[in-house]
């Protein structure tokens, strides 16, 4: 037992050495197609929308394990409406939507002897919707906070010793903030996020 | 003297892009404040007409 315990110990290192542990920064920008398309495209003509980003990652904490921080922000500029028989009355209120997610994810990055490196994870994502309008009195705006999860997917080739260039899928699920009122509740949307798609520049190792 | 203040809010409407009469009708119904008994009903009607909620339409979340 002692001597197979020794030699689980011994293959573990030899198996970490292998892979030490890194640390990197990145950017990204990529669009993104939100959930609830059917709300965005009547408040603000539009269910994609384009946003940059940054994060952080920590790889071979255990063989390919690593911790991924990122953080995006949105912005959208929408109005007030009135819906009708599915028909959108615009009315002209300016309405300053801002989705700020940060994601926290726990994933596993392939490293064999080529450039090419896929990974993928899941984790939380704790993500804040502010809506601001004009004529706004106390209780009209909106600010909540809530949890939701992300998963992503995504590949990088190392261009240089501490440059990789890449893309990734990410899907956020937020519940909680939309269907509750408001335009999301007509047409019965009531999950934030969507489906990503981000080029992604990364400096480290 | 209810009728000219919803004709006035059902003005405001009209100006502010509703142009369709079902539709004016539909938010007067949906941002009046509910009076007596719950929904419509014989002596306050569908309530009291809420011109500001009304103009305000509907935002994103709420």
């Amino acid at each position: 037992m002692l001597l197979l315990s020794a030699a689980i110990l011994t293959g573990t290192s030899s198996l970490a050495s292998a892979q030490p542990i890194g640390a990197s920064v990145y950017a990204t920008y990529g669009t993104t197609s939100l959930t609830a398309s059917n709300t965005f495209e009547a408040a603000a003509g539009t269910s994609r929308k384009s946003a940059p980003g940054i994060g952080g990652t920590v790889t071979g904490l255990w063989r390919g394990l690593f911790v991924d921080v990122a953080f995006t922000q949105y912005t959208l500029d929408a109005q007030r409406v009135f819906i009708d028989q599915g028909t959108v009355f615009p009315l002209g209120i300016p309405v300053r939507i801002t989705m700020r997610p940060f994601d926290l994810v726990g994933g596993w990055r392939h490293k064999g002897r080529s450039r090419f490196s896929p990974y993928g994870g899941a984790g939380v994502v704790f993500f804040q919707y502010r809506e601001d309008s004009d004529f706004a009195t106390a209780g009209d705006d909106v600010d909540e906070r809530k949890t939701g999860l992300v998963v992503l997917a995504g590949a990088d080739v190392r261009l240089m010793r501490l440059f990789k260039a890449g893309g990734e899928f990410r899907y956020r699920a937020v519940d909680g903030i939309l269907g509750l009122g408001g335009v999301s509740q007509v047409f019965g949307d009531d999950q934030l996020g969507g489906l990503s798609f981000a080029a992604r520049f990364s400096v480290g190792r | 003297m209810a009728a000219p203040h919803v004709a006035g809010v059902a003005a405001l409407l009209y100006s502010q892009g509703i142009n369709r009469g079902s539709a004016i009708e539909a938010a007067l119904k949906r941002f009046a404040v509910d009076l007596g008994p719950t929904g419509r009903d014989n002596e306050f009607g569908f309530g009291l007409i809420d011109a500001r909620a009304t103009l305000r339409g509907l935002g994103v979340a709420r």
